[in-house]
């Protein structure tokens, strides 16, 4: 919504601190200008002469009188500049939008001595037909030699408000001038118009059938349409609005100056004097007054000229029936429908200027006001013969609401100690009436603010009076603790280390395309949004590895070479949410380029990276062989923790990439992150420890996981660690074998072994290898 | 024999003097030292001594073993430290060649501020409270007071997957969801997380974005608490004491309802109000629905943007560096003290 100082300064006294007060008691001020059209050195003028340029035939030479006693001699380009005309004047000097100076110049060998202006170099932007091509004119005599932006009403602010939903008061300039009243303790008085009717009587009837229409005035009247008076064309070019002509631009003025939106008829088009406002027929087609066509139903309510529809109520316009530059003959509306209604239609066909009012709410009082301010205007500015009588029907009073409200509901929801005299005051300051029934107030609320209806309405309304900014900070009091679930916990626990490890946490959008949607798992069936914005974006993701995969190209493609990152975030399907955490590696974390050291990540770089993160949960995994399609085939393995596949793990797939490997893993975080881990203390021990070396020729088929297992099973309680140190094949092995050599570390915390009982165990270790897996000691 | 033992000693002297590596000294101690080194020979040579000469030339004798034997010792430590000091000269590097890379992983800036966030929070005695993305109508619109058809709910243009299911669009449906748990026990709660609207991605727009909620019910809880609250918030938020400018605004779940700028400086200088969250006291229908009477508790509740915060914080342009995850950008961030 747009407020000018012209429109505002008839209603109230303007605060100086407008913008400040507006902020801080009514509502967000987007945008403030001191004037709508920043220039210097514009003045009004009078061209007295005109004639051609005598080296070139599209330019003018043009005397101008700018009221100074001299004649300006100025060059004019524009085809309509014609002798008579009242003109804005650049002079010398003078600085255009745009930061434009104008400057002594030389056109074709002539001395131009400032310029006539058109519209377009004042940046306006919704110039009047007449004015699109070409200079501006007044449409009246003005003083000559005066400041043009004043001439113009282009001085004074301009301020645009960001209006809520539920500030439809705020849709006008009276209703803002409300506020302002309240705010500022000024008192608005309405006008009142005498309508002056020529004897000719009324022939409008008018019939609601149809109760989303309350109240419809109707006045018919003959019109001149020409062009508006230069004040109203500038008030409505300052809201952005292209003036069209009188009828209509009056038409316009009043719904940004009370905020009820009136419409005005061709009344020779209409098709009769019966105006009958009904429910939309099942299917009823319309073509608006912008030629688009709609198909309406029972839930839109028409204007019809007693067969068929002429206005979609208080959104549109018909074509059949809306004003042009021939009509002779008008029918003025104005109306009030109820806001869901006009809601449901203007969601359908599009917003108007007038619907948004509707839907927010316009308050019934004032239309009649319109109505005889319309008739008014078009007396004054349309020479309009207004016919006898004025039309109505009415099928519902819309009434003031009460509100019982006590002073200590709000002192205590604000925190203040306001006396009951000071929440009167402001309530009254508002418009409110106010009761005192001893125990509580009670509030009558304007119709005019449909937006109040409880008590905490009110408590706002007081709070935003007394300002904000006033009310002192209180700390709470409260014995409240504060804290993290375990499984929050964790989660941060593990962003930290993988942070700490030298990887790069990741966000990545939780919709995909539904081609990838199963590309690196399948959860279930793809979940989709009803209307996605674009196809990219129309399925919930069941992996992470979609980012991970995609942020890598996204790297790689702006030369980041190093992609090491993980994801924590949730999986969807229609029936679950679950946390995930994904990590993608291709480069070591450390690592001695002109040293050669470390250059290589693998497998067992992501698999050690995996183990070490959990192992502060006190959580292991196995491994199980896996079959997933965009993995390497032989390089990936399912993750199980308690028996059960939590997540893969593996080489990507050496196809999805270019020249480069990368290895993942991915795991569901929602079973292993909720155990509780807690410390089991071991005391250390104060013995030696005896190492053993083992080495043996095993088959490839032979699982490592169940060597190690029987391994630690033979060697029982004084096993303390077993690490495999090196694994050889080839040269002097048989083929399809492999030889495994481990490391062995005994200790016992309560004596010091003796090395013959460790080479008692040594010796049914290597028995139950070659037992259970033929392994040849070596 | 006195004499041919200083002929002896001085010979050893001189040997000592002149050796100049480990192998000469071992040389000199085979020679000299050794059993059947010259001292030894020169101790045999007591028997030829009438016996009450003997003790007097043994003491001789070994007066003289033990001043060389200080010498030789000397001699061999001063050799060996020459020998290591050669070796270790030999292991001299280059000390401003470049050192082993060490990655510098990063948190997500968006997860910095959050966490960060968090701990303000638990530390004034917030619980962390979560909620699914995928939500109900009911939680995240009718409990939050935006029953179908209000005119609010197009603020927010939503993902819907059926009429009754769709990806929340604030987190304030957690703020539904906890007060049903806590069964009108008071509370204090910060809900952080994903949320999406059907907006066109650009520099400003993104169709999914983060939030951080907070709502507090409890008896008496009052406007004055929320701004005390606010204050403490944007304060620890923008390390410092922050001019915060309260605005009269709306949302249908808070009555009340404010917008809060903050008096900024950016990169160039230029000092200016600018926008930083919504809040606001607890509508009575919400926290009836919730299961709290609203004549004995009352309550406040905030939301605010994370990227938001993150823009201003950092001055970052372009809204969507948080989700392409470029690791030049990723890598800027790490934890403010």
């Amino acid at each position: 919504m747009i407020i000018t100082k012209s429109q505002l300064e008839k209603w109230i006294k303007i605060p100086k601190n407008i913008f400040e007060l507006t902020n801080a008691h009514t509502t967000e001020v987007e945008s403030f200008e001191e004037t709508f059209v920043e220039a210097s050195g514009l003045v009004t003028g009078l061209v007295l002469s005109k004639e051609k340029h005598p080296n070139a035939d599209t330019l003018s030479l043009t005397t101008v009188d700018v009221g100074d006693g001299r004649i300006r001699n100025i060059i004019c380009g524009a085809s309509n500049v014609e002798v008579g005309q009242y003109v804005v004047v650049a002079l010398i000097g003078a600085v255009l939008p745009g930061n434009f100076e104008i400057k002594d110049a030389k056109i074709r060998g002539i001395a131009s001595e400032g310029m006539i202006c058109s519209l377009n170099e004042l940046h306006i932007k919704d110039i009047p037909e007449k004015y699109a091509d070409g200079i501006f004119y007044f449409p009246h005599p003005v003083e000559l030699g005066k400041n043009a932006l004043e001439a113009l009403k282009f001085d004074g602010f301009v301020m645009e408000l960001d209006l809520t939903p539920n500030s439809g008061h705020l849709l006008s300039a009276l209703g803002f001038a409300y506020d302002i009243a309240a705010i500022t303790n000024q008192k608005i008085k309405l006008p009142k118009y005498e309508v002056k009717e020529i004897e000719k009587v009324n022939p409008l009837k008018v019939e609601i059938l149809d109760s989303g229409c309350t109240l419809y005035y109707a006045r018919m009247a003959d019109v001149t349409i020409k062009e508006s008076p230069w004040w109203l064309q500038s008030e409505l070019i300052k809201r952005g609005i292209t003036p069209i002509n009188n009828v209509v631009d009056i038409s316009n003025f009043i719904m940004f100056e009370y905020g009820t939106p009136l419409h005005m008829f061709d009344a020779d088009l209409f098709g009769s004097n019966e105006i009958v406002v009904r429910s939309a027929k099942p299917k009823e087609e319309i073509i608006t007054l912008t030629g688009f066509k709609h198909e309406l139903s029972t839930d839109d309510l028409v204007i019809t000229n007693g067969s068929e529809p002429t206005a979609v109520a208080g959104v549109i316009g018909l074509a059949n029936s809306m004003v042009v530059p021939e009509t002779k003959r008008v029918i003025i509306e104005a109306a009030h429908f109820m806001p869901e209604r006009i809601q449901k239609t203007s969601a359908k066909i599009g917003r108007s200027d007038s619907s948004l009012r509707f839907e927010r709410g316009v308050d019934q009082k004032l239309v009649k006001l319109a109505m005889d301010t319309a008739a008014y205007l078009l007396v004054e500015y349309a020479d309009a013969k207004i016919y006898q009588g004025l039309e109505f029907a009415k099928s519902k009073d819309i009434k003031p609401i009460n509100i019982d409200l006590s002073v200590s509901y709000v002192n205590k929801l604000l925190g203040v100690k306001l006396s009951k005299k000071t929440i009167i005051s402001y309530l009254e300051r508002l418009d409110f009436k106010v009761k005192d029934n001893d125990k509580h107030l009670t509030v009558t609320v304007p119709t005019r603010r449909p937006d109040i209806k409880i008590s905490a309405d009110l408590v706002e309304e007081i709070g935003r009076l007394y300002g904000y900014n006033k009310i002192a900070n209180k700390p709470i009091l409260s014995d409240l603790k504060g804290g993290k679930t375990v499984f929050e916990q964790k989660v941060s626990l593990l962003r930290n280390q993988l942070a700490n490890l030298g990887l790069n946490e990741v966000i990545t959008y939780s919709l995909l395309d539904l081609k990838s949607v199963h590309m690196f798992n399948q959860l279930g069936e793809p979940y989709q949004v009803l209307k996605p914005i674009t196809e990219d974006r129309s399925v919930m993701r069941q992996s992470l590895l979609n980012g991970q995969y995609n942020t890598y190209k996204y790297n790689i493609a702006r030369q980041n070479k190093e992609v090491n990152i993980f994801e924590i975030g949730r999986v969807y399907t229609k029936d679950s949410e679950t946390t995930f955490l994904a990590a993608s590696i291709n480069t070591p974390v450390n690592y001695n380029l002109w040293q050669n050291q470390n250059l290589k990540v693998d497998f067992y770089t992501i698999k050690g990276l995996l183990e070490l993160i959990f192992s502060k949960f006190g959580v292991s995994f196995e491994y199980e062989a896996s079959n997933n399609v965009s993995f390497h085939p032989y390089r990936q393995a399912y993750i199980k923790y308690d028996s059960e596949i939590v997540g893969i793990l593996g080489e990507l797939h050496p196809k999805l990439l270019k020249d480069d490997r990368v290895y993942s893993f991915e795991l569901n975080l929602e079973k292993i992150l909720t155990q509780e881990s807690v410390n089991n203390y071991i005391p250390v021990s104060r013995y030696p420890s005896i190492d053993r070396d083992i080495a043996f020729v095993v088959s490839k088929s032979e699982s490592v996981t169940e060597i190690e297992q029987i391994i630690k099973q033979t060697a029982r309680k004084y096993l303390v660690s077993l690490n495999l140190f090196d694994v050889y094949e080839g040269e002097n092995i048989e083929e399809g074998k492999r030889s495994l050599a481990y490391r062995l570390v005994f200790n016992s915390s309560e004596q010091t072994l003796e090395s013959s009982d460790v080479d008692k165990v040594m010796k049914s270790v290597i028995n139950r290898l070659n037992y259970l897996f033929k392994a040849e000691i070596r | 024999m006195k004499l041919q033992l200083e002929n002896l000693k001085q010979s050893i002297i001189e040997a000592i003097n002149v050796a100049n590596s480990l192998a000469d000294l071992e040389k000199i101690h085979n020679d000299y030292f050794s059993k059947r080194g010259a001292l030894s020979q020169m101790m045999g040579n007591l028997r030829n001594l009438a016996p009450e000469e003997r003790p007097a030339f043994g003491k001789l004798v070994n007066d003289v073993k033990g001043e060389v034997q200080t010498l030789f010792n000397l001699k061999k430590e001063s050799l060996e430290q020459a020998a290591l000091n050669e070796k270790l000269a030999n292991e001299a590097i280059d000390i401003e060649l470049a050192s082993d890379h060490f990655s510098n992983g990063s948190i997500h800036p968006l997860n910095l501020i959050i966490e960060d966030t968090s701990a303000y929070f638990i530390s004034n005695g917030y619980e962390v409270a979560t909620g699914p993305e995928i939500e109900l109508d009911l939680y995240n619109f009718e409990m939050m007071n935006l029953a179908e058809g209000h005119p609010a709910r197009e603020m927010q243009d939503s993902f819907y997957f059926d009429p009754k299911t769709l990806l929340r669009t604030h987190t304030s449906p957690v703020q539904a969801r906890t007060m049903l748990e806590k069964k009108g026990q008071p509370l204090k709660i910060i809900a952080p997380g994903k949320v999406y609207r059907r907006d066109e991605d650009d520099s400003t727009h993104s169709h999914q974005f983060m939030q951080i909620e907070g709502l507090v019910i409890d008896k008496d809880i009052s406007f004055a608490n929320l701004k005390h609250t606010l204050q403490g918030l944007l304060d620890f938020l923008f390390k410092g004491k922050v001019e915060m400018r309260l605005r009269p605004s709306y949302f249908p779940f808070t009555e009340p309802s404010i917008e809060v700028d903050v008096l900024f400086t950016k990169k160039d200088g230029s000092i200016s109000f600018i926008e930083i969250l919504g809040a606001g006291m607890v509508h009575p229908n919400v926290l009836r629905m919730g299961g709290y009477d609203p004549d004995v508790y009352s309550g406040f509740a905030f939301g605010i943007g994370v990227e938001r915060l993150a823009m201003l914080r950092y001055q970052i342009e372009e809204i969507r560096h948080f989700y392409n995850n470029d690791l030049r950008f990723l890598k800027q961030f790490k934890e403010e003290f």
